[in-house]
């Protein structure tokens, strides 16, 4: 109760205390007036016999408790005049607390956005459900994702009992064009089942949505997601009732989806149409029979009042048991389902992209929160061991040292919670300037919870790592303190060191991995010419489900003269693509010098239409398909160097033998062509198992017709761009059965693809720059610090005879000593890290070594830890060493 | 000559305070002077002792205290026993008695 009374009635109690030894004071006067002394000699008298006041409230301040609530606004007041003296080290620490808060709050943020939350737009509803269909071939095959077919679908819609509502969708890639008629595009459309809308509880922005109506004629109508419409429209508003252009067929626009809606779940790839599932036949050119036949639909539903998620997960097993023929159920194959919340992890994936992911997030969060908590704990030792001589006369005052702890922990408490406010506002501004700028796939907006989270953490760790240092600083006897404090030997604490040693360790492998990761994506993503790319256009086209392969082959192979023949194409082939992994040597060559390539096959013409020049030889030819004894390959500039020199290649001859444990035959391969290997080749290349840091080498040929019978490049002689409507409807006409899936000028796609890798690189590149950042403000400030206490032993040595200059080196070496310290015990952690990281697939081996990287960076680190030494090292040594030797 | 006082044995004030005041209620400076008179010289507490003690036993509930008016027109704060006092004091009693006669019991022996 008093204790209670001691936190609340302070001020009172204090009051009552004050006056109680007041009248205490007074009678012990009158006593001595009694006995003659006078009024003023009995008050001294009084006093000297009562003894000090003020120790004594303290004392009863103790005992009453909860001295704190008294002490904090003093220590507060006293820890802010500090920080006025000591502008430059508090303003370091906030800015590293900030940085790692900030740092801290954006990655958990994206990361709740990403896995966490529901997609953008959708209410957050408990009874949404996802049906997650899985299905094994046999009784050891593992399980694999599985749709639903339209019977399953309805079955699980009539018992309206589990499901209140459901819903299904497949997705495609369409092309779109309408409005600007310059160019189309290809965007993803999700066909949906009419209640698409309504059973998510998603209201358009604008029009009435699809009609909901039993018969199966197709409904050639689509409401439109609300970026594109405003992007090719202006408004919603306007969009409404417009016709569009989807592959070749128009649809009428019935509605626009609310703003930044993209699908009842994360990662949809942003569709920009959702259209009735009745006209997914005609448009995307598939049999009407494709919702029976195909198990292709993505299902969601609202559960109904009283139903469970363990009802609704028996009935869907049901259905999906039932929907498996017996032939296949005696043969081991097995189907199943679940039912479960929208935005969690499919069931029953060992290798969780999401746990990698949250395993990675969690573990660059924490490493960057180390890596600044070292940072501010060694600043603070720093600071304690710089205060000995201020913490041993209050010692010697009285001062307890809980009391001095109480005093140091309000410090660390202050200085942590300005960090954390700068840096979660920072962060603030960030994630709500992020969502602005871009039409995210995720919901970004900042998060009270994660807030809270970060705020909690970043003061427990603000706090905790200073009173670490407090601890340290008096743990000495106030004596042993004075005696020291005096000589400036305050420097020397092993503590103070074994951080700045601490602190590039742990920066070390953090920085070798996203060199890595960058050096990588800086390499991989070189644009293609775009004298080149913008005349040319990739078409894809759906593989067909029926006829057999060589039909299907036959069929483009017989389109792509055809289209040549127009009068806007220069060439039409199909693009190569790599079928083999070989290894080669030279024949006749004496030494086994042997290399491991890729076989590409590619058509006569292709090397044309990239615009990759035959040096030496001719391209390969149509007469190279027919079997002979040896394959005519066309290699690449660089290959002919380091197998023959300046002497040409054109006629010599490869071996290919075959390797134990490689299923292949022994071939012979002649050189009829030396391609250049400078040119950026695009399209994709199978390079799966070619060894890890080498460039794929490439070597091409016609035999076989291994190139791409499912993607033509189509060189036009004006901008391709303009060019593509009219060139689906060419190919539409001359061959209706073969749908076209994608349509884009290679400039295009390599925008895509740069513009990804500029993300990247802008993501890494500012966690690299944070990481560098927070070490070298952390080696400056206690470097710089370490210097300061040393002053005294500066002056003195400049004082008899030494030059500033040898002083200031007198630093640097211990900077360096302490810096390559540090980078041999980050060494192995690095090398440990890039192991890791390529093992789990984070990073893939670039072309610079990584061990070039590291130590790239090592020298980098060394750099900073040199300068961060010799800038407070040198501003030292040029002050008089009167002024030094005057500095306590 | 009169003797020196005598140093208190740590954890005897409290016992001697809650005695004292369970005799009568007293302020702080009334109390101090009580035990000089009674002791006869023998114990002189200071303020700086008795206070403590005090804060002491009224945290642990042992007493309390009020404010009264005093005759001279002035408030003082009295102390008096609480019922826990009053416990307290007595097991504190027999304790001592047991210990000061085992005390004595190992005096006496040559």
């Amino acid at each position: 109760m008093l204790r209670a009374r001691a936190i609340v009635a302070r001020r009172a109690l204090d009051r009552d205390m004050r006056e109680e030894m007041r009248e205490h004071l007074e009678q012990s006067a009158e006593r001595l007036v009694a006995r003659g002394m006078t009024p003023a000699d009995a008050r001294a008298a009084a006093q000297r016999e009562f003894g000090n006041v003020g120790v004594l409230q303290e004392q009863a301040r103790d005992i009453r408790g909860a001295r704190w609530m008294h002490d904090i606004p003093a220590d507060a007041s006293f820890a802010l005049r500090y920080f006025a003296r000591h502008k430059a080290t508090t303003a370091i620490i906030v800015t590293v607390l900030a940085l790692a808060t900030g740092a801290n709050t954006l990655i958990f943020s994206m990361f709740q956005a990403q896995f966490l939350r529901p997609a953008p737009a959708m209410p957050s509803v408990d009874a949404h459900v996802r049906i997650w269909g899985r299905q094994r071939a046999t009784q050891t095959a593992r399980w694999q994702p599985r749709g639903f077919s339209i019977t399953e679908f309805n079955s699980l819609a009539e018992r309206r009992e589990v499901f209140r509502d459901i819903a299904a969708w497949t997705q495609d890639e369409v092309v779109l064009g309408g409005g600007d008629r310059t160019s189309a595009r290809t965007v993803q459309a999700q066909f949906v089942t009419p209640n698409f809308f309504r059973a998510l509880g998603v209201m358009l922005s604008a029009g009435q949505g699809l009609r909901e109506s039993a018969d199966d004629t197709p409904d050639m109508t689509a409401v439109m997601a609300y970026a594109m419409a405003e992007q090719l429209f202006g408004s919603a508003g306007i969009a409404m009732g417009q016709r569009v252009v989807v592959n070749e067929l128009p649809l009428r626009i019935v509605g626009v989806a609310p703003p930044r809606f993209q699908g009842a779940l994360r990662g949809m790839n942003e569709p920009a149409l959702w259209i009735p599932a009745s006209a997914r036949a005609p448009v995307v050119r598939v049999s009407p029979r494709w919702l029976t036949d195909e198990s292709a639909l993505s299902v969601v539903g609202r559960l109904a009042a009283n139903a469970s998620r363990a009802q609704a997960t028996g009935l869907a097993r049901q259905v999906t048991l039932a929907s498996l023929p017996d032939s296949a159920a005696r043969v081991g194959m097995a189907r199943t389902a679940d039912v479960i919340g929208m935005n969690a992890p499919p069931p029953g994936d060992d290798d969780n992209e999401t746990m990698l992911a949250f395993t990675a997030i969690l573990g660059i969060g924490i490493l960057i929160l180390l890596v600044g908590c070292t940072n501010v704990s060694s600043l603070m030792v720093a600071s304690a061991v710089g205060r000995r001589h201020e913490i041993a006369v209050r010692i010697s005052l009285g001062a307890s040292r809980a009391r001095l702890v109480r005093q140091l922990v309000t410090e660390s408490t202050l200085l942590a919670i300005t960090g954390s406010a700068i840096g979660l506002t920072a962060a603030w501004w960030a994630l709500t300037y992020m969502m602005k700028t871009e039409i995210d796939a995720v919901d970004l907006s900042p998060d009270a919870g994660t807030f809270a989270f970060v705020f909690v953490m970043a003061l427990a760790t603000g706090v905790l790592f200073g009173l670490a240092p407090a601890l340290h600083a008096i743990r000495d006897g106030a004596a042993a303190a004075l005696r020291d404090s005096g000589a400036g030997a305050g420097g020397r604490s092993r503590l103070q060191r074994g951080f700045v040693v601490a602190q590039i360790t742990l920066s070390q492998p953090l920085l070798v991995l996203l060199g890595t990761m960058l050096s990588l994506v800086i390499t991989e993503y070189q644009p293609l010419s775009k004298e080149m790319s913008r005349r040319v256009v990739a078409m894809e086209f759906r593989p067909i489900k029926t006829g057999a392969p060589s039909e299907r082959a036959e069929a483009v192979d017989s389109l792509v003269p055809r289209i040549a023949e127009h009068a806007a194409v220069l060439s039409a082939v199909p693009d190569a693509t790599g079928f083999a992994i070989r290894g080669i040597v030279a024949a006749g060559r004496g030494d086994s010098l042997s290399k491991i390539v890729t076989m590409e096959g590619a058509a006569p013409g292709w090397f044309g239409v990239v615009d990759v020049p035959i040096m030496l030889g001719r391209d390969v030819s149509f007469a190279d398909t027919v079997e002979t004894s040896s394959v005519p390959v066309v290699i690449g500039s660089d290959l002919a160097r380091q197998l023959w020199g300046d002497a040409g290649a054109v006629g010599r001859t490869l071996v290919s033998p075959s390797l134990p444990g490689w299923n292949q035959d022994s071939i012979a391969m002649t050189v009829v062509g030396v391609y250049d290997a400078t040119r950026r080749i695009p399209g994709m290349s199978w390079d799966g198992g070619i060894a890890r840091g080498d460039k794929p080498v490439r070597v091409y040929t016609a035999r076989g017709k291994q190139w791409r019978h499912d993607r033509v490049l189509v060189r036009t002689r004006g901008l391709a761009g303009p060019f593509v409507p009219e060139l689906q409807r060419f190919v539409r006409a001359r061959a209706p059965s073969l749908p076209v899936m994608s349509m884009l000028t290679l400039a295009q796609s390599d925008d895509r693809a740069y513009t990804e890798a500029l993300k990247n690189v802008a993501m890494i590149g500012a966690a690299a720059t944070l990481a560098l950042l927070l070490a070298s403000l952390g080696l400056y400030g206690i470097v710089s610090l370490a210097v300061r206490q040393r002053t005294r032993e500066i002056g003195i040595r400049i004082a008899v005879g030494a030059e500033p200059i040898q002083v200031a080196r007198m630093f640097l070496g211990s900077g360096a000593r302490a810096g390559l310290t540090a980078l041999a015990l980050g060494l192995p952690l690095s090398v440990a890290a890039l192991r890791v990281g390529l093992a789990k697939g984070l990073v893939i081996a670039p072309q610079v070594n990584p061990y070039l990287i590291g130590l790239a960076i090592a020298l980098v680190l060394l750099a900073v830890a040199a300068a961060a030494t010799w800038i407070p090292a040198r501003r030292a040594a040029l002050v008089e060493p009167a002024v030094t030797l005057r500095v306590d | 000559m009169p003797k020196s006082p005598a140093p208190l044995l740590q954890g005897t004030l409290d016992l001697i305070v809650l005695q004292l005041l369970r005799a009568e209620p007293t302020n702080g400076y009334d109390l101090s002077l009580r035990i000089q008179a009674i002791s006869r010289d023998v114990l002189q507490v200071n303020a700086g002792s008795l206070y403590p003690a005090l804060y002491r036993l009224e945290e642990r509930g042992l007493i309390k205290a009020e404010w009264r008016d005093t005759p001279k027109g002035r408030r003082a704060k009295v102390y008096s026993l609480t019922t826990s006092g009053r416990n307290q004091l007595a097991e504190q009693r027999q304790n001592w008695a047991r210990f000061s006669g085992a005390l004595a019991s190992i005096l006496e022996t040559t």
